[in-house]
C-alpha cells in the first residue's frame, strides 16, 4: 500500500486531469492558453536581431525580476492566500493525522514547488521578445522558468522557516521584515555606488542612458552583484548555463543547496510546529475558493480597521446606499481614491513623462497616447468600485425602492471617485506634456465620459452575464462589452478630428468621445434599470 | 398574508421548485421541512425576490418584487449576510434609512434581546458566525415586517438566542404577521406551527394543518414521508 501522502498527491493530480477533461470551459481555457503560447512564439520567429544583445544583460534582467518576486513572496509570508502551502483540507486532515510533521512539511513544499512551476509557465509569454532580443531557444526558456520556480520555492521555504523560528515571539517577525527591507535598500544603494560614474552624469542632465544600463547589467550579472540571497543565486545558475560560465553556475547551485539544507535544519530542529502559522492562511484561502466558486467579489479588508466616527449620518431610502459606501471606504482606508487607482495614476503619469520625451514635441500626440494608456487601465480599475461588492449581499435587492434609483445611488460613489481621479490625473499630465487648458479640460471630460461608459458596461455585464459563475468568463465578457461600447465614441472622436480644422488639434477627438459616450452610457443604464429586481444569487 | 401560486424555478435542466402553491395566513406560522436539496431555500429566495421564477407570489396582496411588498418583508438568509466594514449599530441604521423607518427604540430592544447591544460598535468582520446570524435577524426585523421569512434561523445560535428567537416567533404570530420558517430542527418548531409543508425533490410531498390536538408529531410525519417508515 502506498503512503498516505503519496496516495493523496497522485490521486489529486489524477482527479485534476479528469476534471479538466470533463469540464469543457476549463478545457477550452487551457487549449486557448496553449494556442496563445504557440501564437506568441510563431508570431515572432524570424524577427531576431542580427546581433543579439549580450547574455549578461539577460542575466541581469533575470536577477532583478527574480529579486522582485522573491521579495514579494517574502512580503506575503510565502504562504499567500492565493497559493497557500497547505489547503484547509490539508490542515484538517493531515495535521491531526499520525504523520510526522516533517513529512507533512515535505508534502507542502512539494505542492508549493508544483504551484511555482505552474505560475512560472506564464513566463512563456515572454519568449517572443526574449527570442528577438537575445536569440534564446526553447531550452533556454525552460531554464529561465525552472530558475524562477526554484526562486519562488526557496522564497516560500525561507518564509516558512522564518515563521517557524519566530512563532510566539511577537516582535521577531517585524524585526526580520525591517532587516530584509534594510538589506534590500542597502543592496540597491551599494549597486548605485558601484555604478556612480555612469549614473551621476544622468542626474546632471546627461541624456545617454546606455553606459549606466551597461554598468548596471554587468554588476547584476556577476559576483558580487549576484550575491543577493536566492534571487541572485538562481539568476546566477540560469545565467551560468546560458552563457557557459561554470563558476557562476557552480556558485549559484552551491549557495542554493546550502540554503535548502540550512532551512531544512532550521525547520526540523525547531520546537515550534508550523501548524498554527499556516492555519489562518489556509482559512482565508478556503473562503477565497468558496467565493470564487460562487462568482463573488472578495473584498480585501484591512486587518486592523480604524472604526473612527460611527453612523451613516445621512441618506433616506436608496440614498442610504451611497452614505454606507462612504463609511465603508473610510474604514477600508480609501481617501478619495483607492490604492489601485493611485497605482494606475502613478503609472499613467510615468507614461506621460515617457510620451512627452518620445513624441518629439508633439503635445497632442503625447496627450492622446497618455489618454489611451490611462483609459486602458481604467477598464480594470472601474470594476473595483463598491457597486460589484454590493451585489453579493441581499439588502440592495430587498430595499423597498425603485430599482433604477437604487442602481444610480449604488454607482454614485464610483462615479464621484472617477471625476476626482480624472482631475487629479490630467492636470499633472497637462503640465508634463505641455498641453493647453482647453485640451486638458476636454481630456478630463473625455476621461469622465469613459468612466460613465465603463460603469454602464459593468452594469450591463451584471445584467446580462450576472448568472455566469466563472469569474474568468465574466471578466472576458466585461472587457469585450467595454471594447464594443467604446467603439462609437472613438469613431466619433476620430471623425470629429478629421472634420475640424487642424488648429483644433486633439480637441475634436476628446469632444467627439464626450458627445457620444455620455448618451450611450445613459441608454445602457436605462436599459439595465431592472438589474436590481432579482439577484439570482444562486447563480452568482 | 403570504400567497404562493404555481411557482416553478429551473436552473437550466434542473427543476428546483415544481409548481409550488401554498399560503401562510395572517398570524400563522408556516414550516418548510424536507431533506437537503429538496428546494426549501430556493422557494424562500423566490419569495424574497432574489430569484426569477414563473408563477405568482404575493405579500399582503402585492406582487413580491414591488416596493410595497418589499417594505412588508423581512428575510433572514441561511448564511448571515453582514458588511465587513460597518459596525453592528450602523447595519441597523442603514436598514432603518433604507426602509425609511424612524423607530430607533425598537432596534435597540432587538439588539438587547439578542445580546448584541454591548457589541454595537463592533465591525461586521469582527463578529463570530453566531453573532453575525443574530445581526442578520435584527436587520430583518427592525422595520417590523408583516411577513417574515426565516431560512434555517437557529443554526449557530446560542441557547439564549434560540430562546429569544422562539419568543420572537410567537410575538410575530400574536401581532398578526405571517411567518415562514425553513428548518431541519423539528423539535424547535414543534409547539407553535400552524401549517407544515414537507418538500421532496422540489415538490410538496405533504401539507399538514395543526389542529391543536397535539396528536401530530412533526418528526414522525417527516420520517414517514421522507423514508416511508411507520409513524410511532
Amino acid at each position: 500500500m502506498k503512503s498516505a501522502l503519496g496516495y493523496l498527491t497522485l490521486t489529486k493530480l489524477k482527479n485534476q486531469i479528469k476534471d479538466l477533461l470533463r469540464s469543457p470551459a476549463k478545457l477550452v481555457y487551457v487549449v486557448g492558453m496553449a494556442a496563445l503560447l504557440v501564437f506568441s512564439v510563431l508570431g515572432r520567429s524570424g524577427q531576431e536581431l542580427e546581433e543579439p544583445l549580450p547574455m549578461y544583460m539577460l542575466t541581469a534582467i533575470l536577477a532583478l525580476f527574480y529579486s522582485f518576486m522573491f521579495l514579494l513572496v517574502l512580503a506575503t509570508g510565502g504562504n499567500s492566500a492565493k497559493t497557500p502551502m497547505f489547503t484547509l483540507s490539508d490542515v484538517t486532515m493531515l495535521f491531526p493525522a499520525p504523520l510526522h510533521p516533517h513529512r507533512v512539511l515535505a508534502y507542502g513544499l512539494l505542492r508549493q514547488l508544483g504551484l511555482s512551476l505552474v505560475m512560472a509557465l506564464v513566463l512563456v509569454f515572454q519568449y517572443g521578445w526574449l527570442q528577438v532580443l537575445f536569440g534564446i531557444t526553447w531550452q533556454d526558456m525552460a531554464l529561465i522558468i525552472l530558475g524562477f520556480a526554484i526562486c519562488i520555492f526557496l522564497a516560500a521555504f525561507c518564509s516558512m522557516a522564518i515563521y517557524v523560528r519566530s512563532s510566539g515571539k511577537e516582535n521577531a517577525t517585524g524585526v526580520l521584515r525591517v532587516c530584509i527591507c534594510a538589506a534590500t535598500v542597502a543592496y540597491l544603494l551599494w549597486a548605485l555606488w558601484m555604478c556612480r560614474e555612469q549614473v551621476l552624469p544622468l542626474l546632471s542632465g546627461g541624456k545617454d542612458y546606455m553606459p549606466a544600463v551597461e554598468a548596471g547589467a554587468r554588476l547584476f550579472s556577476s559576483f558580487p552583484g549576484l550575491l543577493f540571497p536566492v534571487s541572485g543565486w538562481t539568476a546566477g545558475i540560469v545565467g551560468g548555463l546560458l552563457s557557459g560560465d561554470t563558476a557562476l553556475l557552480l556558485g549559484g547551485v552551491g549557495l542554493c543547496v546550502l540554503l535548502a539544507v540550512a532551512l531544512s535544519l532550521l525547520v526540523a530542529t525547531s520546537k515550534n510546529n508550523y501548524y498554527e502559522d499556516v492555519l489562518e492562511t489556509a482559512e482565508v484561502a478556503q473562503s477565497n475558493v468558496t467565493a470564487q466558486k460562487e462568482g463573488k467579489v472578495q473584498e480585501i479588508v484591512p486587518k486592523n480597521v480604524k472604526v473612527g466616527k460611527t453612523g451613516l449620518g445621512k441618506g433616506w431610502g436608496a440614498s442610504a446606499l451611497y452614505y454606507k459606501h462612504r463609511v465603508e471606504n473610510r474604514r477600508a482606508g480609501v481617501f478619495l481614491l483607492s490604492n489601485m487607482s493611485l497605482l494606475f495614476l502613478a503609472i499613467t503619469l510615468l507614461v506621460s513623462f515617457g510620451m512627452s520625451r518620445s513624441m518629439d514635441g508633439d503635445v497632442g500626440a503625447a496627450l492622446a497616447a497618455t489618454f489611451a494608456m490611462g483609459t486602458y487601465m481604467q477598464i480594470f480599475s472601474e470594476a473595483l468600485g463598491r457597486f460589484n461588492r454590493e451585489l453579493i449581499k441581499p439588502y440592495i435587492y430587498l430595499m423597498p425602492e425603485p430599482p433604477l434609483k437604487k442602481l444610480l445611488y449604488a454607482i454614485q460613489e464610483t462615479l464621484l471617485a472617477d471625476c476626482i481621479e480624472a482631475v487629479a490625473l490630467f492636470i499633472p499630465v497637462g503640465f508634463i506634456v505641455g498641453a493647453g487648458p482647453v485640451d486638458v479640460a476636454l481630456c478630463i471630460a473625455a476621461r469622465i465620459s469613459f468612466a460613465l461608459l465603463f460603469t454602464a458596461g459593468n452594469v450591463l455585464v451584471e445584467r446580462v452575464f450576472g448568472m455566469v459563475s466563472s469569474k474568468v468568463l465574466v471578466m472576458f465578457f466585461y472587457v469585450l462589452a467595454l471594447l464594443v461600447l467604446s467603439v462609437p465614441g472613438i469613431a466619433a472622436g476620430v471623425a470629429a478630428m478629421a472634420v475640424l480644422p487642424e488648429s483644433f488639434g486633439m480637441a475634436g477627438l476628446f469632444l467627439g468621445m464626450v458627445v457620444v459616450n455620455i448618451p450611450v452610457s445613459v441608454l445602457v443604464l436605462y436599459l439595465c434599470r431592472n438589474l436590481l429586481q432579482y439577484a439570482e444569487l444562486n447563480g452568482r | 398574508m403570504l400567497s404562493i401560486s404555481g411557482v416553478t424555478k429551473k436552473y437550466r435542466k434542473t427543476v428546483a421548485n415544481d409548481n409550488i402553491s401554498f399560503a401562510v395566513g395572517d398570524g400563522q406560522i408556516g414550516i418548510l421541512l424536507g431533506p437537503n436539496g429538496a428546494g426549501k431555500s430556493t422557494i424562500i429566495k423566490c419569495i424574497t425576490g432574489l430569484l426569477r421564477f414563473t408563477g405568482r407570489i404575493e405579500i399582503n396582496g402585492a406582487v413580491n418584487t414591488s416596493s410595497e411588498a418589499k417594505r412588508q418583508l423581512g428575510y433572514i438568509p441561511e448564511m448571515p449576510a453582514v458588511y465587513d466594514l460597518l459596525t453592528v449599530e450602523e447595519h441597523l441604521e442603514f436598514i432603518r434609512r433604507a426602509y425609511k423607518v424612524e423607530d430607533e427604540a425598537y432596534t435597540r430592544r432587538l439588539l438587547e434581546r439578542l445580546e448584541l447591544w454591548d457589541k454595537k460598535d463592533k465591525l461586521g468582520k469582527e463578529l463570530s458566525k453566531g453573532m453575525q446570524q443574530k445581526l442578520s435577524i435584527c436587520c430583518a426585523l427592525c422595520h417590523r415586517p408583516r411577513v417574515a421569512i426565516f431560512d434555517e434561523p437557529l443554526v449557530g445560535l446560542d441557547p439564549h438566542a434560540i430562546k429569544e428567537l422562539k419568543a420572537i416567533f410567537r410575538e410575530l404570530k400574536q401581532d398578526g404577521a405571517s411567518v415562514l420558517i425553513s428548518t431541519h430542527m423539528l423539535d424547535s418548531v414543534e409547539d407553535y406551527w400552524d401549517v407544515a409543508n414537507i418538500m421532496i425533490g422540489g415538490r410538496f410531498a405533504a401539507t399538514r394543518v395543526n389542529d391543536g390536538s397535539g396528536s401530530q408529531d412533526l418528526e414522525d410525519l417527516f420520517f414517514q414521508i421522507t423514508e416511508g417508515g411507520d409513524a410511532k
